[in-house]
């Protein structure tokens, strides 16, 4: 097992510099598409999972949630994006693959204290694109690519004092870079193609707490709040007269995120769940710059879940778990005035093995981003995720 | 079973990666952010043209001058020194000389004028065969001009070329020449010169492919027969002394009687203007000439003149270009309306604009651009054709100049890359 951990882990690192074309990652003052993945679990109920008791895989926001956790396990999860994009008469597509998340808790006081790390995507960029121009005298192109991300990485510590409670304190780091590159093709000889490239990086600490309430035994609640982060912004260009480097370095924050969920189990085999999660980025990033093309960012999803049989399951579907939901997004950005809303229904699926101490999750999720009617552009997308969730009982003591 | 499921999973990811840009028929971002190309014109705003001393090497040179323009004269001289094709007994009964028209330049009168060839006689220049670029001092002292050899009318309308007739004096010299058991003079050929002249004819030059040939009539004793040989020149170059006119408001760049013009342009106005980035794209230098002041070789035109960048300090004297292998842009072609000469619409106008960025670069203020006829610059001689062979000088309007349409410019086409998103 700890070979296939390896493997994973490998490849996830591998293929994390891919990331979703999405024409809407590119746009002015934003650090392109935000990217609120709790579990893949949650990803097939509607995005939803902050309150979801779980003993075997690892919620990305709510690291107070672990305390269910009895040994030391491991989360691992991958993504595949295809997106269709419909631009006004036009209509391309494309296709990627990226990391997902990485989460490991180790219980250093059974069900009481763990200590926890998570490394989870925060934003991504990715879109490149050719625009043909004709002025007087010249025909030219410009291809554009925008590309990098942003990851929030958390080291945390769980404190359950009470079998009903738990409540996490960690400390964020966010880090990350964005590249703008932009080329300049002339078919003409008397003229020189030419590029020039805009980097962007950021770094710096924060503060994220999180929490988990069984306030009935059908019944949780769950959150997080991530404080904002003191951001070191630098931007690097490169002149184009005297080709120094220059490096403008510049404080700023990120928003305050915040998560609220519910989980309610209606029935021995059936969970109900719903979350809202917010950020509001109208300010942009602080950096006087005129930000008026952003707004908040918000997320509500709604799942439900048919589990597994916890036992010798006849029937097909006892075998696994089956999920299903809906969410309802704000992207954070505005064209022509316009908010980006994103609407995708999820399904997903849990498939237990060693006897339930480790889970495969697959989610799949489709959905709409924009209107192409007040918005201009508008892309259908499919998503699908998948994700391991192991332990072993090491580094734990025994009692 | 799980870790071969999973490393299909993300073989299968992997290969689905799709990074190929979308041509975007409608643009949904900002176009301020992508920046914006736009062009200028930047006029003259110092110029000077200046002489610079050299020593011009002809043994490359594929046209040989005769004649004179303005002030300048030219005569060839030539050496035939190898006669081993000749048999030891023969006696030379005939001797010509044969020299191809290649074009000629003038101020507009082309009379016909009488050309002679002598014997030059001096020890003055031991070895000018391998000394091709001596300034000789006082040449008439090494020519004897009391021995003619030939004689020949010279006229711009005979294309096909000249045959001078040896007469007994001049086959007494090439019998001396060529007897290989007679007690060898040194051979230091002989020049051909003139009284008058108003243009300049030019002949073909060793090596050229119409070579100057010694042709040879010649018999043997107790033989009624007649052989005729042909001999080519084995060593040829032309003298030159002499200059031409200028005007005070003039700048000049001419070649021979070797002088650059010196052009600056004020790009930190520019600059200011911008206000931020900017880079080069493309570049053109417009000159204005003055026709009327200038003299351009009807068979190489302005041949290549060329564009450096100002190595010296701006306004100091001396005046150094930089002569970096390649960096230099070629000025030869005319306007539709050819009252100035543009930067040729190649690749020339993309390294004219290096030639900017690298001036911008090292933060040279202004920016200065020495005009030269490429010969002049010395090593720049062995990338672009050699001009010895040509007398040109070209006249350019200065920047006091009131019409700005006779001023010399620059025009940029530049890009203001993009802002930052964020």
């Amino acid at each position: 097992m700890k070979g296939s951990f390896f493997t994973i882990f490998v490849y996830g690192i591998l293929i994390s510099s891919g990331h979703c074309q999405s024409i809407f990652s590119g746009l002015e003052n934003g650090i392109g598409l935000r990217q609120y993945i709790t579990t893949t679990r949650g990803m097939g109920m509607g995005g939803t999972g902050l309150a979801l008791t779980d003993s075997t895989s690892l919620n990305s926001y709510n690291m107070a949630a672990w305390r269910y956790i009895n040994n030391t396990k491991i989360n691992v999860s991958l993504r595949y994006i295809y997106v269709s994009t419909n631009l006004s008469e036009q209509k391309f597509s494309s296709s990627t693959a990226n990391f997902g998340g990485l989460q490991l808790a180790i219980p250093i006081k059974k069900n009481r204290w763990i200590l926890g790390a998570s490394f989870t995507p925060y934003s991504s960029i990715n879109f490149s694109y050719i625009l043909k121009y004709q002025i007087p005298n010249r025909s030219y192109e410009q291809n554009v690519f925008y590309e990098g991300n942003v990851a929030r990485s958390q080291l945390g510590l769980v404190w359950s004092p009470h079998g009903r409670f738990a409540f996490s304190a960690g400390l964020n780091y966010f880090f990350g870079a964005i590249k703008d590159r932009y080329y300049l093709f002339f078919n003409d000889p008397t003229i020189s193609d030419n590029f020039y490239v805009l980097e962007y990086q950021f770094r710096g600490p924060g503060f994220g707490t999180s929490a988990h309430l069984m306030v009935t035994n059908q019944l949780s609640l769950g959150g997080f709040l991530d404080l904002e982060p003191s951001i070191e912004y630098t931007l690097i260009r490169r002149s184009t007269i005297t080709l120094e480097e220059t490096k403008t370095l510049t404080k700023t924050k990120f928003p305050v995120f915040a998560g609220l969920g519910s989980s309610y189990q209606f029935y021995p085999q059936w969970t109900l769940s719903a979350d809202f999660a917010i950020q509001n980025w109208k300010k942009g990033l602080n950096n006087q710059k005129v930000a008026d093309n952003v707004e908040g960012y918000y997320q509500l999803g709604f799942g439900i879940e048919h589990s597994h049989f916890k036992g010798r399951a006849k029937l097909f579907l006892n075998k696994f778990d089956t999920r299903a939901g809906f969410s309802y997004s704000n992207m954070g950005y505005l064209i022509e005035g316009t908010s980006i809303k994103e609407y995708a229904a999820h399904l997903g699926f849990g498939i237990p093995f060693f006897q339930g101490r480790a889970r495969l999750d697959l989610a799949f999720t489709g959905g709409i981003r924009g209107d192409k009617t007040e918005t201009i552009v508008e892309e259908t997308f499919f998503r699908s995720f998948i994700s391991i969730s192991a332990g072993e009982l090491w580094f734990q003591k025994v009692r | 079973m799980y870790k071969y499921l999973l490393l299909t999973i993300s073989l299968f990811l992997l290969s689905t990666c799709n990074e190929d840009p979308h041509q975007l028929i409608v643009n949904i971002y900002n176009e301020e952010i992508l920046g914006v190309i736009k062009d200028t014109t930047l006029f003259v705003i110092h110029d000077t043209s200046y002489f610079q001393k050299s020593k011009v090497n002809t043994q490359f040179a594929s046209r040989l001058g005769l004649g004179r323009v303005e002030n300048l004269k030219c005569r060839p001289i030539f050496r035939f020194i190898d006669y081993s094709t000749l048999p030891d007994s023969a006696k030379i009964d005939s001797a010509w000389i044969k020299l191809v028209s290649r074009g000629s330049i003038s101020r507009g009168n082309t009379l016909p004028f009488t050309a002679r060839i002598y014997p030059i006689i001096s020890t003055q220049f031991p070895v000018w065969t391998s000394n091709l670029d001596s300034i000789w001092i006082d040449p008439d002292q090494s020519i004897d001009k009391g021995t003619i050899l030939s004689e020949l009318q010279i006229s711009p309308d005979d294309t096909n070329g000249y045959l001078f007739t040896l007469n007994d004096a001049g086959l007494d010299l090439v019998r001396t020449w060529a007897d290989s058991a007679a007690i060898q003079e040194e051979n230091y050929g002989f020049i051909i010169d003139f009284e008058m002249a108003d243009y300049i004819q030019y002949f073909s030059a060793v090596n050229s492919g119409a070579d100057p040939e010694l042709l040879l009539k010649y018999s043997f004793p107790a033989d009624t027969a007649v052989y005729r040989d042909t001999l080519l020149a084995n060593f040829d170059a032309y003298l030159y002394e002499g200059d031409y006119p200028r005007q005070v408001d003039r700048n000049y760049s001419s070649s021979l009687i070797v002088y650059n013009s010196v052009l600056f342009f004020n790009f930190d106005n520019f600059l200011n203007q911008v206000g931020g980035e900017v880079t080069i794209l493309s570049a053109n230098l417009e000159l204005p000439v003055d026709r009327d002041q200038s003299l351009i070789d009807p068979l190489y035109d302005i041949g290549n003149l060329v564009t450096l960048n100002l190595e010296s300090e701006p306004y100091e004297t001396p005046v150094e270009a930089d002569l970096s292998l390649g960096f230099y842009a070629i000025l030869n072609t005319w306007s539709e309306d050819s009252s100035h000469i543009i930067v040729s619409s190649n690749d020339n106008r993309k390294t004219f604009a290096n030639m900017i960025r690298a001036q911008l670069a090292n933060q040279k203020k202004p920016l200065g651009f020495v005009i030269s006829i490429a010969d002049n610059a010395d090593n720049k001689s062995s990338v672009v054709s050699d001009e010895k062979e040509q007398f040109n000088y070209l006249a350019f309007y200065t920047s006091k100049e009131a019409n700005p349409s006779k001023k010399a410019r620059l025009t940029i086409e530049y890009w203001i890359p993009a802002k930052p998103r964020l």
